[in-house]
């Protein structure tokens, strides 16, 4: 396992991912990075193990009228690496409540 | 379904951004990718959508998203790199390229003089056709507009015409827009000076879709009333350049031919006005042509004077445009008697002008540095190949160590994709200097000349796309060659492993055509610099050398024909004043004037002149004392003085030729002949001399005198006691005191004046020189690698030989004899080709044969110098061989 530091955009799309689920661009609007920050950071954490993606149910998404998403959520390891950034800096700790929806 | 329509354009450009990019993505991801993409923007447009957000900026918001795909897709290109180690490859093969620096270099050299010889004129291309007019948006949907006869296709605009056909709003046309240029007399403050100003329209800023970059364009209001509109819109670089960018120049009055200008516009940098290829300094409303230059065309229909220029509507043809201006052509024919067979017609502004002769000719240069590139890529795969044969140890060693036939293939293929940027770069810095070049390769021109063409994005796609294209030709041969296990090679004879013999020959063969066409540019470009030798030998006809010439247009600062007269004599006078001056007098005629001179057929009293025979006589207006003043000597009669004026009878002088020629033994002196309306005497004969170029044959020319025969826009020819430089000063100043308002242009001395004539030459001499030098050193690095190519293969056969017994000077002889032969052949073969071309060229030399032996052997000296010293370094080598090492090494 790498222990490379996550950068605060990292953090950022870990923090959006905290607790629920989500897709490319509501992380985009959650964090406010650019989707050419947000894609590759998932891809990377994916490959850290720190989130995992599956595809929605194509059911579900039928009912909805819309093609099926690629979902990310956190992994197990994923929720301590964000602890352990949090726990290094807590600023980022009052901003996150706020944020979530 | 509406709905998902509605969806399916606000996606669209979203969609096309990820087309591209999927390209990025390796192809066992791909799929994936894109599903994940094409879902998330379509949710994301059903949320905005749901939202009521505007669809423009549904578009704008889901394009804006769909930027980031190409890091995405990047980052899985970027992985499967990772794994496929091609950065450490890249690693090693710029490390062997280091190893050997010569090679390296030779081979960018090579690659940067093809790549930037293909930039450099790809970018005249791109400023010629494909931006004809910078800084107009959508230039493609411009179209010129002309009158057309059966017999001619390109007439232009009459004033009233034009108000017609744009009034009657020809169909497909969002409006349609008439200019022309002018010389005009500026005066900001001090001096008058000349600048090029456009007439135009009120509307064409508005066709062109040109904003201001101060203050406003021109506008429609501008046009609404003949000579009330005092108005101009200036150029940015005038802006600069006159008014040091000072930023309260709105409602500044300036000068123009002598009335009042206010300016109310400064346009954007890169506009330069409707014509390609020239740069206007001021735009001013059409309707003050009267007031500008004296006499009105604007309400004479049967003058044309204007060219047209429209914007067609988006999705329209030419062809329909046409068809809708034929009807209104029509019509304006029935009303006005404009003529039957007249009607108009659309062309693309690629098919107008300057671009339409220009473009058959840069093509024709494109397809040469085509040419170029190509062998500059088999000379480079030839260089390759040979050092493939000397890094077969080093190949043996990798795949000793396991390296897959693939993998020593892509590094061979990276190293070639290296050298192939590394050539790119060299290329481009070289366009750098080169694009701009057209300009300085154009001779003085009457007309405000500027192609301007530069380095953009389109050159540099087009740049890149030729290093990746360059590679693939000359790197894959060598990749897939170098590649093969050594113990393959082995098992093979040595014959087959490198193509056998006939691959061989082919290589000569493409030699012996490089050093040949060597050869032919060499020497056209030596009897060129010759003829550059000789030019400052040839007696033009005139003694004077130390003179100032000054051109000036009355009829651009108001003058009458009378006032004109009178201020000949004056200026004259006060020329012949002015300290350091022997004389002056006025010419519409400067000797050696390339493209310059009037000419006539003139009817001579007791010459019959045979049914078909071509009685071209040229002619200009010369004041008095111009024969002394030029030191042209008369042989015969007098020449032209202070008596020749209005009302006493037309005389003219005439020179040699003409007189031996028309009067054939005769006196002419006295004799008469009709130009015109007016029957001439002959007052006295000139000596001949040289009128357009050195390399001229004897022409008929005569000279009359300009009190009788008024131009309004004559030079004056101010001869110095010494030299004429510091004479130039005083002569600007005595006119200005003279008449202010009159704007002195193109004020040189004789000496520059005459430094024209040998520009053709000079032109020709630097542009075969250079690509002859090129041609040279593309041949030399093509028998280096042919040559390099056969030691390495024979290195085994060298070693024997040694072994028997030869010496070293037996090798070196026989390689460099394999060398001299090729270069011999090519030679031989130039020189031939030569004498066939070079007899196309003898209009433009000056006292040298087109099959001058001197320069023939001399060049055929040089190119065989320069092959024998790019097969010397081979064959050293070859002399160098160790016969036990080479027995050893299979």
């Amino acid at each position: 396992m790498r222990t490379k530091r996550l950068g605060l955009g990292t953090i950022a799309i870990l923090q959006a991912l905290d607790g629920r689920r989500g897709f490319g661009f509501d992380i985009m609007d959650v964090t406010g990075l650019t989707s050419g920050t947000v894609y590759p950071a998932l891809e990377r954490l994916e490959e850290l193990g720190h989130v995992r993606s599956r595809w929605e149910d194509e059911a579900t998404a039928r009912r909805e009228a819309r093609p099926a998403r690629r979902y990310f959520e956190l992994t197990p390891q994923g929720s301590r690496a964000l602890a352990d950034a949090l726990a290094r800096y807590p600023m980022l700790r009052a901003g996150a409540r706020d944020e979530s929806r | 379904m509406k709905a998902a329509d509605r969806r399916d354009g606000a996606t669209r450009p979203a969609r096309g951004v990820l087309r591209v990019c999927a390209w990025l993505v390796p192809p066992d991801r791909r799929a994936e990718w894109r599903r994940q993409w094409d879902a998330d923007l379509a949710c994301q447009a059903a949320f905005l959508e749901a939202a009521g957000r505007d669809p423009r900026a549904v578009r704008r918001d889901l394009f804006t998203r769909s930027l980031g795909a190409a890091r995405h897709a990047l980052w899985f290109r970027i992985r499967q790199w990772r794994t496929l180690m091609i950065f450490q490859d890249l690693k090693h093969a710029s490390r062997s390229l280091m190893q050997r620096p010569g090679f390296t270099a030779a081979i960018v050299l090579t690659l940067g003089l093809a790549i930037g010889a293909n930039a450099t004129i790809f970018s005249w291309m791109d400023a010629l056709v494909l931006n004809p007019l910078p800084g107009v948006p959508r230039a493609s949907e411009l179209v010129a507009v002309r009158f057309a006869t059966p017999a001619r296709s390109n007439l232009s605009f009459s004033y009233p015409n034009y108000r017609d056909v744009r009034d009657s709003r020809p169909h497909g046309l969002t409006g349609l827009a008439v200019h022309e240029m002018m010389p005009v007399s500026l005066r900001v403050d001090g001096a008058p000076e000349r600048a090029w100003a456009q007439l135009s329209s009120g509307n064409l800023f508005e066709v062109l879709q040109v904003p201001a970059a101060l203050g406003r364009p021109l506008q429609p209001s501008d046009e609404s009333a003949i000579g009330q509109s005092f108005v101009a819109v200036i150029s940015d670089r005038l802006w600069r350049t006159r008014f040091a960018a000072d930023p309260d120049i709105l409602d500044r009055t300036v000068g123009l031919n002598g009335h009042g200008f206010t300016i109310v516009g400064v346009a954007p940098p890169a506009f330069r006005g409707a014509v390609n290829g020239l740069a206007m300094d001021l735009w001013v409303p059409v309707t003050m042509h009267g007031v500008l230059s004296g006499r009105s065309l604007l309400e004479a229909r049967g003058s044309g004077w204007l060219s047209g220029i429209g914007r067609r509507t988006p999705g329209t043809a030419d062809s329909e445009v046409t068809a809708s201006l034929r009807v209104i052509a029509a019509r304006l024919a029935a009303d006005h008697k404009i003529g039957d067979d007249r009607t108009l017609r659309a062309v693309p502004l690629s098919e107008d002008g300057a671009a339409a002769v220009l473009l058959p000719v840069v093509s024709v240069v494109m397809a040469v540095v085509g040419l170029v590139l190509l062998i500059a890529c088999a000379n480079v795969s030839g260089l390759l190949l040979a050092r493939g044969v000397s890094r077969r140890h080093e190949i043996a060693i990798r795949t000793a160590l396991g390296a897959s036939r693939f993998r020593l293939a892509r590094q061979l293929f990276l190293e070639s994709l290296l050298l192939a940027a590394l050539g790119g770069a060299a290329g481009l810095t070289i366009a750098v200097w080169t694009s701009g070049g057209l300009d300085a390769l154009l001779p003085p021109l009457p007309f405000p000349v500027l192609i301007g063409a530069t380095l953009n994005a389109r050159v540099l796609l087009f740049s890149a796309g030729i290093v990746v294209l360059t590679t693939i030709v000359f790197g894959l041969a060598p990749a897939l060659h170098g590649s093969r296990p050594p113990a393959q090679q082995a098992l093979r004879s040595a014959r087959a492993s490198t193509g056998g013999p006939g691959r061989t020959r082919m290589r000569g063969l493409l030699v012996v055509s490089q050093v040949a066409l060597a050869m032919v540019l060499l020497i056209a470009a030596g009897l060129f610099v010759r003829t550059l030798d000789n030019a400052y030998d040839v007696d033009p006809g005139f003694t004077r050398r130390d003179a100032v010439l000054a051109s000036f247009d009355l009829s651009s600062a108001g003058y009458s024909p009378e006032r004109g007269r009178a201020f000949f004599d004056e200026v004259v006078a006060r020329m012949e004043a002015l300290p350091g001056v022997e004389s002056a007098s006025l010419s519409t005629m400067v000797p050696l004037t390339i493209g310059g001179g009037s000419d006539t057929s003139p009817i001579i009293e007791g010459y019959t002149r045979a049914p078909e025979e071509d009685v071209t006589v040229y002619y200009g207006m010369v004041g008095p004392g111009y024969f002394s003043t030029m030191g042209i000597p008369i042989v015969a009669g007098r020449p032209i003085d202070a008596r020749d004026r209005d009302g006493r009878g037309p005389v003219v002088v005439i020179n040699e030729t003409m007189a031996r020629r028309y009067w054939q033994g005769r006196d002419p002196v006295g004799g008469r002949l009709r130009a015109g309306a007016d029957w001439l005497t002959v007052a006295g004969v000139a000596a001949d001399g040289k009128y357009g170029s050195l390399s001229e044959p004897a022409l008929s020319v005569m000279y009359f005198p300009i009190q009788q025969f008024y131009r309004a826009n004559p030079v004056l020819h101010v001869a110095t006691r010494g030299p004429a430089g510091p004479v130039i000063g005083a002569v600007r100043q005595a006119v200005a005191g003279l008449s202010p308002d009159l704007a002195l242009f193109d004020v040189r001395t004789l000496d520059e004046h005459l430094q024209m004539s040998v520009a053709i030459p000079r032109m020709a001499a630097l542009l075969l020189g250079i690509f002859g030098g090129v041609a040279l050193l593309l041949a030399a690095v093509g028998l280096y690698g042919l040559i390099a190519f056969v030691v390495g293969q024979r290195t085994r056969e060298i070693g024997v030989r040694m072994a028997l017994g030869a010496d070293r000077a037996d090798i070196l002889r026989q390689v460099l004899g394999q060398g001299a032969r090729l270069a011999a052949a090519g030679l031989v073969a130039g020189a031939g080709l030569a004498a066939l071309a070079t007899p196309l060229m003898a209009s433009l030399l000056v006292d040298v044969s087109p099959t001058d032996v001197t320069t023939f052997v001399a060049t055929g000296a040089l190119l065989l110098g320069v092959a024998l010293a790019a097969a010397w370094l081979p064959a050293a080598r070859a002399a160098r061989v160790d016969p036990v090492d080479a027995l050893r090494a299979d």
